[in-house]
């Protein structure tokens, strides 16, 4: 999870549609996660995720294209919500919405990603 | 925080981007921190999208709506969910909804607030001074496929019963009809004789005119997942004129130019007899072969393919398919453990929509594909009820509930008996179909216009010409929506109605399964079911035309409760009195069991004891379907007892090759086709205001082929315009290896002006199902300038 925060702290310069202005970005984060984050007008944020993150956290991006959630088409902002409600990390509750079972059987409170690589998530690590 | 003079001109900036382009600010408003682990009591009920029927538990806090998840024990789903399933519930609180009545006189005239007694009053004095006037014909009624199974009954059974008109239309009509027609034609009977569940059984799956990955993702889950932990052994074709997401788990894709898939599909016909491929004894037990009005045999038939070899058709379908890939693709259909071809639009919004579904079904019978687990030919639908309320409930202009014919005497007399109404009451003339409603509307020949939960002022082809009619002042129009839309805007009444688990209903998936989803939270200020307002209405109308037959129809449901006792009450009627000993019989699937079901019913379930076990998985198979062994004629294993074949035969139909009704030429090179995307679904007044999915696709774009952009000078992200003989749009380009070279690919949910690709579509019909051809017509293809800013509009 650590290279993905760094990955993500890294994201400092966001390409948005070509021909935009992008001198109007700065501004004043917003809190959590967001913090973090480049910050981006309300134009700005129609902007699917991976159309920067292809650039910008290029493993990822692929780690997820191969992924069954890649093939099946899971985009970013259904683990990770969006803007007003964003998680880095994915809150179980994020999960359990399609594998409420999976996590009911893991036992002592075990996170999907302890075993299954994030992103990939095939297989056990 | 103390605000900034930058955050206070960001924010108003952003406020007054809003107010132009109509946005009630779903981002700033909609920031509900509650979720699935502060919910206090969950729900089972149905999603409110797609056709595939997944099966949802909806949590509450307080009654109001905070989480979804799927439900895992459920046949259709088990447990997942795509984005959109997965955040639908948001729309629930969303500051949009519609709570009041609505009303305007001219409209011309601002919206203003009414009573319901106000509401109902006028609506009811419009019908029938309509009637009065220019007779019942002048009144219609049109649906949607995301209306509840008790909805459609009620409306149509008024629209017919009361108002003696036949003119009770749909928008499945745009979406599913040449199914229904192919299935018609070639089995007798409606609806898909297998289920989803053929998918794990299976060792060929045959993708065509389908982009499953995106319009069913739930679905192409498991297609996926049969493939990926089968891949020797399964093999998975997708022919389309288009690469799309479904195309990353194909052994094949089969890339044919718009509108020659029915010579592709006579090809592998051609294929599998000339090398013998197919089931001697299937088809001798079961099928006859058709050509035109006459029965004919496989000599003449396959005599009739002869144009059709799989090198002739290479050619017809234009470069990127070879002779040997469509032999290839025989081979594998046939000679397959078990063969499921999936279609959807590309195949039914066609010129021919029909015939291309009996191509489809001809591979299947030729072969033997039917009836076992691992085969069937299998078309998707694209909304929740057009399955279950439209084709099984009586939603078109030819059919009454139950699968009957309009124009048979015999089944109007049962429904009008079972009603109590008079016999002969229900008119024997079918109403306008859906272009010829809307065409009805232009001429002033329909002057009171019911239309519910759809939004025809963007879903009908060649729109800009209907919405002219819509427009008219002498055409009086009612809406029942939950949201502004395109179309609210054309009415003179809005009626405000409750969303799904805040009304109980039944929705009928793909799979022939009817799923009960109950009322668990209140609708937004004064807005009321559907059942409870056609009802009200119906009282007034009797009054108004002094008719004691319109107060008969709703007569058994008056004073009922509307959350449950009032649609259980409808549902009743339509099953034990409807269904009963039709094909889509759903005497056993009561209110009792479906609630007890995780998932539901599949019809024919005749029994409740029977409906508990989940109902008929295979029809027509004597092993899986009671209804087989009760109409059988003989000991053979397979019973085709649907209504439409008298000799209760498969029919195997020659049918030629016919291209669209608007082919490119000089003037317009290029085809144009639309499609849909995974974040949205139809006209976008639900998804456009979820913000993870209008931000993951904010508006349309057109995909162009990397060869065409190259010749036109197009790059990614550029402004292009699309222009056909009916109108133009302008939207930016998506420059990839998607389209065949020579067609352009855009997304039809956008409901801008700029960017409503229904205005340049042709309105052009299959003659038999009536079904539009949204998938082509010709366009000119222009750069317009470098990439622009544009800005999301939802009304």
């Amino acid at each position: 999870m650590h290279r993905t925060i760094l990955l993500l702290v890294a994201l400092s310069i966001l390409m948005v549609v070509a021909g935009c202005n992008n001198q109007e970005v700065a501004t004043a984060p917003t809190s959590g996660i967001l913090a973090d984050h480049v910050d981006l007008e309300e134009w700005e944020m129609l902007t699917p995720c991976a159309d920067c993150h292809r650039e910008e956290t290029p493993e990822i991006a692929e780690e997820w294209y191969a992924s069954t959630h890649g093939i099946a088409n899971v985009k970013c902002y259904q683990c990770h919500g969006t803007y007003e409600d964003m998680e880095l990390v994915p809150s179980l509750d994020r999960c359990a919405a399609c594998h409420e079972e999976k996590i009911d059987y893991s036992e002592n409170a075990v996170v999907c990603w302890q075993c299954h690589p994030s992103h990939t998530f095939t297989g056990h690590k | 925080m103390v605000m900034t003079r930058r955050d206070f001109i960001k924010k108003t900036a952003a406020l007054s981007a809003a107010s132009f382009v109509g946005l009630n600010l779903p981002f700033a408003k909609h920031v509900d921190q509650a979720g699935a682990t502060d919910a206090d009591k969950w729900v089972r009920g149905s999603c409110r999208l797609c056709g595939l029927g997944c099966r949802v538990e909806l949590g509450l806090k307080g009654g109001k709506p905070v989480a979804i998840r799927g439900v895992a024990k459920s046949r259709t789903n088990f447990g997942y969910l795509c984005m959109k399933g997965m955040l639908f519930y948001k729309v629930m609180e969303h500051p949009d909804r519609l709570k009041m009545p609505l009303y305007r006189e001219s409209k011309k005239d601002a919206f203003r607030e009414i009573s319901w007694d106000e509401a109902l009053d006028i609506a009811a004095k419009k019908f029938a001074d309509a009637k009065k006037e220019f007779g019942g014909d002048s009144t219609a009624y049109y649906g949607s496929g995301q209306a509840l199974t008790e909805e459609t009954y009620l409306f149509q059974k008024v629209m017919r019963g009361g108002l003696q008109t036949n003119n009770v239309e749909g928008n499945p009509r745009l979406c599913m009809a040449s199914a229904v027609g192919g299935y018609l034609t070639s089995f007798g009977a409606d609806e898909p004789i297998g289920g989803y569940s053929n998918i794990e059984k299976s060792s060929c799956i045959f993708i065509i005119g389908s982009n499953m990955a995106e319009a069913h993702p739930v679905f192409f889950r498991r297609v996926m997942r049969r493939k990926m932990d089968n891949k020797d052994t399964v093999k998975v074709i997708n022919a389309d004129p288009r690469v799309s997401p479904t195309s990353r788990i194909a052994d094949m894709h089969m890339q044919f130019r718009p509108g020659t898939d029915l010579a592709m599909l006579n090809a592998m016909a051609y294929v599998i007899i000339e090398e013998k491929l197919f089931d001697k004894k299937f088809i001798s037990d079961y099928a006859v072969f058709k050509s035109g009005k006459n029965t004919v045999d496989m000599d003449t038939y396959f005599a009739e393919l002869g144009d059709y070899t799989p090198e002739k058709a290479a050619v017809i379908c234009g470069g990127n398919i070879t002779g040997d890939m469509i032999r290839k693709a025989a081979r594998w259909f046939a000679k397959s453990n078990g063969t499921v071809s999936c279609w959807c639009m590309g195949i039914n919004q066609r010129k021919r929509g029909v015939w291309a579904n009996n191509l489809i079904n001809n591979l299947h019978i030729l072969t033997g594909q039917l009836c076992k687990p691992g085969a069937d030919s299998f078309s998707l639908t694209g909304q929740p009820n057009a399955c279950g309320g439209v084709r099984e409930g009586g939603g078109l202009c030819h059919i009454l509930p139950g699968h009957r014919l309009v124009k048979k005497e015999k089944l109007r007399n049962q429904v009008e008996s079972a009603w109590g109404i008079p016999a002969g009451r229900i008119p024997p003339k079918p109403g306008y179909h859906t272009m010829a409603m809307f065409k009805a509307v232009n001429e002033g020949k329909i002057k009171a216009i019911w239309i519910n939960c759809t939004s025809p002022a963007q879903s009908l082809p060649n729109v800009d010409l209907y919405r002219k009619g819509m427009a008219r002042e002498d055409v009086f129009m009612v809406c029942t929506d939950i949201f502004p839309t395109l179309t609210t805007e054309l009415a003179n009444l809005i009626l405000p109605t409750a969303f799904h688990f805040e009304k109980t209903g039944v929705y009928g998936c793909t799979e022939r399964r009817s799923q009960i989803t109950p009322k668990c939270c209140d609708a937004p200020g004064e807005a009321h079911a559907e059942v409870w307002i056609v009802r009200e209405w119906a009282k007034r109308l009797a009054r108004e035309l002094n008719d004691p037959v319109i107060e008969q129809c709703v007569a058994p449901f008056d004073g009922l409760e509307e959350g449950y006792d009032l649609p259980k009450a409808i549902w009743d009627e339509y099953t034990q009195k409807l269904t009963k000993g039709r094909d889509s019989d759903l005497t056993g699937a009561t209110y009792g069991v479906l609630e007890q079901m995780h998932d539901g019913v599949q019809w024919p379930a005749a029994t409740e004891e029977y409906a508990l076990t989940g109902g008929t998985v295979i029809k027509f198979a004597r092993e899986y379907d009671p209804m087989a062994e009760s109409h059988a004629k003989d000991d053979k294993p397979f019973q085709f007892y649907g209504p439409a074949h008298p000799d209760k035969k498969l029919w195997i139909w020659s049918r030629p090759y016919k291209g669209a009704d608007e082919e490119p030429d000089a003037e317009y090179p290029f085809y144009l086709s639309t499609g849909r995307i995974i974040d949205h679904w139809h006209t976008t007044s639900m998804t456009g205001r979820i913000p993870e999915l209008l931000r993951a696709n904010p508006y349309s774009f057109v995909e162009v082929n990397p060869r065409d952009a190259e010749r036109m000078g197009i790059k990614p992200g550029d402004m292009v315009e699309l222009e056909s003989r009916r109108g133009r749009v302008e939207m930016p380009a998506k420059v990839v290896e998607g389209p065949i070279e020579g067609m352009v690919f855009a997304y039809w949910h956008d409901m801008h002006e700029d960017r409503m690709i229904n205005k340049v579509v042709k309105d052009a019909f299959d003659p038999g199902s009536k079904e539009p051809e949204f998938k082509i017509c010709a366009v000119k293809v222009r750069r317009l300038s470098g990439p622009k800013r544009l800005t999301p509009y939802v009304v």
